[in-house]
């Protein structure tokens, strides 16, 4: 189409809108023309006047006719129209107050909760993060085919051939988590940072705020420090750059500041230093990160491909996942917010059917009217495409009401949240388009909910009307259920995990990190490390130390004791027997499980003599005992230690109960517990460092004081190195367990949400049947029967459909928590307890208000005045 | 829908075009100039003339004027726009076809 037809189209198409009168009187005078010169033609062929003009009138017709054919032409009659049956259709709704505010309330819950989960859909998928063009970065890490589910990071001789060999990447670099005692005015303070390879900044193209990044090999020790420690340590000083701060006890000069919203993949980093990875580093222990930019003409999966071909040749039990930066950084949000998706679209779904059956319970009460319209000459499709409009007034009254609710539920969630900005998720917003998504499901949501009830106003008659309104109904309260069971089943869990037993007293036990840099004892020798001086001899004495603080016990375990970010495998073996057997393997200090009061089913606890120049010892958990001798007595029986202890078997000298490791998990990992004393004097990469790290727990009256006097006693012994995560057991439980606690609320209440828009659709179902059956009540009530039998009569129905909604419920809920079932800690999905009480009290509230408040209403009505009321 | 007329309803707009390709018409004119280019064989009745001349003109192939016609009545003249005389064209070669391959057919059959 050229652009001046195009032009001229919509010059006419807004003439037919706006000069729509001209536009008719000028058709009036084009057709007048027309019949005058035929007038004057049958006088030309001799007719009277008179019997010209009804010559001419004859053969013209109808004029009115072609007159409406041709305004037909203007294609803009649907326009009036819509405007016109708007018009009626807001004074309709006008009329019908509570109707109106029930329809619009339901669609404004759908709609409002399908906005919020767009918003942070989009946040995910689209918000600004702090590179360039994060679209095509990529995160790539290993797994091995034998545990695929789990992730791990990538080795160092991975991570070279990648580099060397691939030709996917404009730039690729690595990470590593990285913690410093950094010297500051105000004292030592133990920060956790990042090293980065030049080429990650490269890769990131992330733009420092001040200063600049590392571009290649540094000529001294050189750090890119982080925007909040500036601000918070450095006391924002402007002159920032090129100062030196002492870093692990030597100078380090600062080269750059990030911006306030730099971060990459751990969300706690404060400062980045160089990272140089080479042949020199140990090849094959796997703790990299690796980070890539695709170039332009790559797509993921061919780089997934070469990444994975180059792999196969290194190592064949290993693979390698390639994700996007987003998955990497959300994806373990997402199946909670796919679960609150599809939350959200059964409850769209319930509010569509409600406001469905609303309509439909209205337009058979507006039957007569449309009727007239019919007679009067309105066309189905005219009557259809009011009633369409109506409903879409709804719809759209719907968004006007889900948009303050949306706004309002992403100003709150962030508050709500556990740690605020810890996810680092960019704020959700009101994007045009997050708006323009909400508005389609605005639109299809009146699409559904209006479809039957337009085809029922135009006498389209629905076979059994009433079925079908009893079918919707039933729907409602199956969907309302099985959201309801999902958020009891998630709700149990959750309760669950919060009171779940540990095996340990974790009241009033504090705990505070104590930790050597690895690079002051860490010496590559080889393939192996060798530790000196040995990192041991100091945690001694901070140990001893600590053990003179007055009022406390005190012990220590190479990592905390619950939800541990990093975990310490290893491999246990039986002598006679080639099997390997997965397990984990804590340092830990004398008196350890005493401290910690855990449940010793056997044998003893590690104590002060358990020295290097004694027999190898550990104590194990159950599960390791079960694992390695089943059936058999463990006590005093010998195993091997991979790593650690090669060589020299270790001899059982105890046995606890199971200690979770993390409050999330529900299945139990083989554990065995061996002294820090006892450590060796040289290692295979892996684990080197957990030699150099104690997390100290006391058990005391207060842990206020208790953290106090363990700081002081750390900085007497070492005043180089600072205490960190200080805190108590507890404390670090809660933290974790919480964050489910918003996810719980949210579903929690749209549950609750749908049950209630469930409630509303059978009570307004029920209270307008009653309505039209008043007269009827009337007479019976006149006739002598009880006020009960007219309950009794008029709650039959209501409480069939309650009770096929029930029955067609129960299953559809057991489906949907088979589909959560991976969110659930220790629910079975299926929970009778839980889906019954759900169903138990679903039933009993939406039975007595929908129907018992409306029946009552109408059996105490006197009947005298019910059947005068004509 | 239009009531069915006595031509094919692409017929009607083609002779409509190709009435207004010399010259800018009136309705009144244009349904003359088509009984006497076709030897009055073609009559074509008001009801479906005025319909497809308000078609063609919200199509943006013609477009409308008001001004005296020969009586001295002021008159709504047609005339072909540019795209119009486009389409014109585009229609007689369809027609021209479509008749070609209808005369085959009733030759060979």
């Amino acid at each position: 189409m050229t652009l001046g037809r195009l032009l001229r189209i919509v010059r006419l198409r807004a003439r037919s809108v706006s000069g729509h009168d001209q536009a008719d009187q000028e058709l009036g005078a084009e057709l007048a023309f027309h019949f005058e010169q035929l007038v004057a033609e049958n006088v030309a062929d001799g007719l009277t006047p008179d019997d010209a003009r009804a010559a001419a009138r004859r053969s013209l017709g109808n004029a009115s006719i072609i007159e409406e054919e041709c305004r037909d032409q203007r294609r803009v009659g649907w326009l009036e129209d819509f405007w016109r049956d708007a018009i009626y259709g807001l004074g309709t709704l006008r009329a019908t107050r509570t109707f109106t505010a029930t329809a619009v309330l339901s669609l404004g819950l759908g709609i409002g909760g399908g906005t919020a989960i767009l918003a942070v859909m989009d946040s995910v998928y689209h918000g600004s993060l702090p590179f360039r063009d994060p679209d095509h970065l990529v995160i790539a890490r290993s797994f091995a085919f034998a545990a695929p589910q789990q992730s791990s990071g990538v080795s160092v001789r991975d991570y070279l051939a990648w580099q060397e060999r691939s030709r996917s990447f404009a730039a690729m670099g690595a990470s590593l988590v990285d913690q410093q005692d950094i010297r500051f005015d105000t004292g030592i303070e133990h920060v956790h940072g990042q090293a980065f390879t030049p080429s990650l900044f490269e890769a990131l193209d992330a733009k420092p705020w001040r200063g600049r990044t590392f571009s290649g090999p540094e000529a001294e020790r050189v750090v890119v420090i982080g925007y909040e420690l500036w601000r918070r340590q450095l006391g924002s000083d402007p002159h920032i750059l090129n100062r030196t701060v002492e870093m692990n006890g030597s100078a380090a000069r600062i080269i750059g500041v990030m911006p306030p919203d730099f971060h990459y993949v751990v969300d706690d980093a404060q400062y980045w230093v160089p990272l140089s990875v080479t042949r020199e580093n140990s090849m094959t222990a796997r703790f990299l990160i690796v980070g890539a930019r695709l170039r332009p003409d790559v797509s993921f999966d061919e780089a997934q491909t070469e990444l994975s071909q180059i792999g196969r040749d290194l190592d064949p039990a290993w693979g390698v996942h390639v994700i996007s930066v987003r998955r990497g950084l959300f994806g373990w949000m997402l199946p909670s917010l796919y679960t609150m998706t599809a939350g959200v679209v059964l409850l769209l779904l319930i509010a569509c059917a409600n406001v469905s059956v609303l309509l439909l319970a209205r337009s058979s009460a507006r039957l007569p009217e449309m009727k007239l319209r019919s007679a009067l000459g309105a066309g189905r499709g005219r009557l259809i495409r009011q009633s369409l409009t109506e409903t879409l007034l709804l719809g759209m009254l719907g968004f006007a009401a889900g948009l303050p609710l949306a706004w309002g539920a992403m100003r709150l969630a962030p508050v709500l949240t556990p740690q605020p900005g810890s996810t680092h998720l960019p704020l959700p917003v009101l994007s045009v388009r997050v708006l323009l998504g909400a508005l389609s499901v605005a639109g299809i949501a009146t699409l559904v909910s209006g479809v039957l009830p337009a085809l029922t106003c135009v006498g389209i008659r629905m076979p059994r009307s009433n079925a079908l309104r009893g079918l919707m109904l039933s729907a409602q309260i199956a969907v309302a259920l099985m959201l309801l069971t999902s958020a009891g089943l998630l709700a149990t869990s959750f309760l669950k995990l919060s009171t779940r037993e540990y095996n340990f007293n974790t009241r009033s036990l504090a705990t505070f990190d104590y930790r050597i840099p690895p690079q002051e004892y860490l010496h590559l020798d080889g393939g192996t490390y060798l530790l000196r001086p040995h990192p041991v001899a100091m945690i001694e004495r901070v140990f001893e130390r600590l053990r003179r603080v007055p009022g406390a016990t005190v012990a220590g375990i190479s990592h905390p004791p619950v939800n541990s970010l990093i975990l310490p495998r290893f491999e246990a073996s039986v002598e006679g027997s080639s099997v390997r057997y997965p397990v984990i393997n804590f340092q830990v200090t004398a008196d350890y499980f005493h401290v910690i009061q855990a449940q010793m089913i056997a044998g003893r606890d590690i104590e002060d003599g358990d020295t290097r120049d004694r027999p190898q010892v550990a104590v194990i958990n159950e599960t390791l005992a079960k694992r390695l001798w089943p059936g058999k007595d463990p006590l005093h029986k010998r195993f091997g230690l991979s790593g650690l202890h090669e060589g020299t078997p270790v001899e059982v000298v105890g046995v606890i109960r199971d200690i979770p490791f993390r409050s999330t998990a529900t299945n139990q990992e083989p554990a065995a517990y061996t002294p820090f004393l006892q450590a060796p004097a040289v290692v295979h990469g892996q684990g080197a460092n957990m030699f150099g790290q104690m997390t100290f727990v006391m058990r005391g009256a207060s842990s206020a004081e208790l953290l106090a006097a363990g700081r002081m006693a750390v900085a007497e012994i070492d005043p180089r190195h600072a205490v960190s995560s200080e805190g108590t057991v507890e404390g670090r439980i809660h933290g974790r367990t919480r964050e489910g606690a918003f996810y719980v609320a949210v579903f929690l209440t749209m549950a609750c949400v749908a049950g209630l828009i469930a409630g509303i659709g059978v009570y307004g179902t029920t209270a307008y049947a009653i309505e039209g059956r008043r007269r009827e009540i009337g007479i019976r009530l006149a006739i002598g029967a009880g006020a009960l039998e007219v309950i009794a009569m008029l709650a039959r129905w209501t409480l069939g459909v309650l009770g096929v909604g029930i029955l067609v419920g129960i299953p559809l809920s057991a489906v949907a928590a088979r589909l959560i079932q991976d969110q659930l800690w220790s629910v079975a999905w299926w929970q009778p307890e839980v889906i019954l009480l759900v169903s138990a009290v679903t039933v009993f509230s939406i039975a007595l208000v929908a129907t018992l408040v409306p029946s009552l209403r109408a059996a105490r009505v006197d009947p005298a005045v019910t059947i005068r009321c004509e | 829908m239009p009531k069915p007329s006595d031509l094919l309803q692409g017929t009607l707009d083609l002779l409509i075009l190709k009435a207004l390709a010399r010259e800018a018409l009136h309705g009144w004119a244009i349904s003359k100039r088509i009984g006497s280019l076709s030897g009055d064989v073609l009559s074509v009745q008001q009801g479906s003339l005025y319909p497809a001349l308000h078609r063609l003109e919200q199509q943006g192939w013609i477009e409308a004027e008001w001004r005296d016609s020969e009586t001295g009545r002021s008159a709504k003249f047609y005339s072909l726009t540019p795209d119009g005389k486009t389409q014109l064209e585009l229609e007689m070669a369809n027609w021209r076809r479509l008749s070609s391959a209808v005369g085959m057919v009733l030759k060979k059959a």
